[in-house]
């Protein structure tokens, strides 16, 4: 059996993510994964949570509307 | 008076042109009164899907000039009766100058036409600009393909900050079988990707392909797509049904995983 994460529609499906929220920034795909990074660093610092059990998403307010 | 939708999707090749031919057909079958314009000046293709290529005279840029009537540049359909078009022109055209004339034209058709559709060209330029400029509506084409769906996410980026305030998404050339066996971009990937429902679904069809060979529409055969640009007819007549179109429900995709399970291991064995 194919492990899940190996299905390919997921692997499109994170990387079209990764840019959707990078893109409207201007900001590098690996600007957006170094800040999540380091904003998980601090959130360790505070709390005991293992990394896959939050997730750290930036929403832009201002220019898509839909929530 | 009549309401003027854009069909846009920034990157080219994923279905526009077939997709505006094929609801402005279902419209008029519908009994409305459809006029689709071509705005994809220099690269015009909505006649040849149509089967109209020979019989233009003059084009859209020819209306904005003033160098013919509307009347002589609007081509009626043989099949469709409530179906007209106004073809691009052949030669590339600027017409970043052109968007109060579109809007003077659009205006001019919406009291005459219940839906004016407007083939947008690909990409995001002045092109782009011009064909949004004069619409009331947008519908954002795209495909389960990451390309077309991160073009949809810029389009759809740049809609919202336009006037227009009605935008839906259609996906086209859906391919049940990939989906079913993980390998393509589902519906509800898509949706969650562009962060928006969907407001119809295309499946993919070869009856499109044979019937563009022939300068013919699927409209009046029985087929998938025929099924689809249906439903999104009478959706786009009737916002507030819900659209049945929708081929990939949570007990369907366990349904149908559970009859190709056995056939899925053997290919991954």
């Amino acid at each position: 059996m194919l492990a899940k994460k190996n299905y390919s529609n997921r692997i499109a499906k994170e990387r079209l993510k990764l840019m959707m929220e990078s893109e409207p920034l201007e900001c590098a795909p690996e600007t957006m994964v170094q800040m999540k990074k380091e904003i998980s660093d601090i959130v360790s610092r505070y709390f005991e949570i293992s990394p896959d059990k939050y997730e750290i998403k930036v929403i832009l307010k201002q220019n898509r509307k839909r929530a | 008076m009549g309401e003027a939708i854009v069909f846009t999707s920034g990157k080219g090749g994923v279905g526009k042109t077939t997709t505006i031919a094929n609801i402005g057909a279902g419209l008029s079958q519908l009994d409305k009164k459809v006029v689709m314009l071509d705005a994809d000046m220099g690269l015009r293709n909505l006649d040849v899907v149509m089967g109209m290529e020979d019989r233009i005279t003059y084009n859209l840029f020819d209306v904005l000039e003033n160098h013919c009537r509307l009347n002589q540049a609007l081509i009626r359909d043989r099949k469709y009766p409530n179906l007209y078009m106004i073809p691009a022109s052949l030669k590339y055209r600027d017409v970043t100058e052109y968007e109060e004339r579109l809007l003077a034209l659009i205006r001019e058709l919406k009291k005459e036409f219940d839906y004016c559709l407007i083939d947008c060209p690909a990409g995001i330029d002045d092109g782009f600009h011009f064909a949004i400029s004069a619409a009331d509506r947008a519908m954002v084409i795209t495909t389960p393909h990451v390309s077309a769906v991160r073009d949809a996410g810029r389009v759809l980026y740049l809609l919202e900050s336009s006037h227009i305030k009605t935008i839906d998404l259609l996906i086209n050339q859906m391919n049940r079988r990939m989906i079913r066996r993980h390998n393509m971009l589902s519906q509800k990937d898509i949706e969650d990707v562009l962060d928006m429902n969907s407001f119809g679904i295309i499946p993919v069809d070869e009856h499109i392909v044979i019937g563009q060979n022939k300068g013919m529409l699927v409209m009046d055969k029985k087929t998938v797509a025929q099924k689809a640009f249906r439903e999104i007819c009478n959706h786009i007549i009737n916002p507030d049904v819900i659209s049945l179109s929708i081929p990939e429900t949570k007990t369907q995709i366990r349904k149908s995983h559970s009859i190709f399970h056995r056939k899925e291991c053997d290919y991954a064995g």
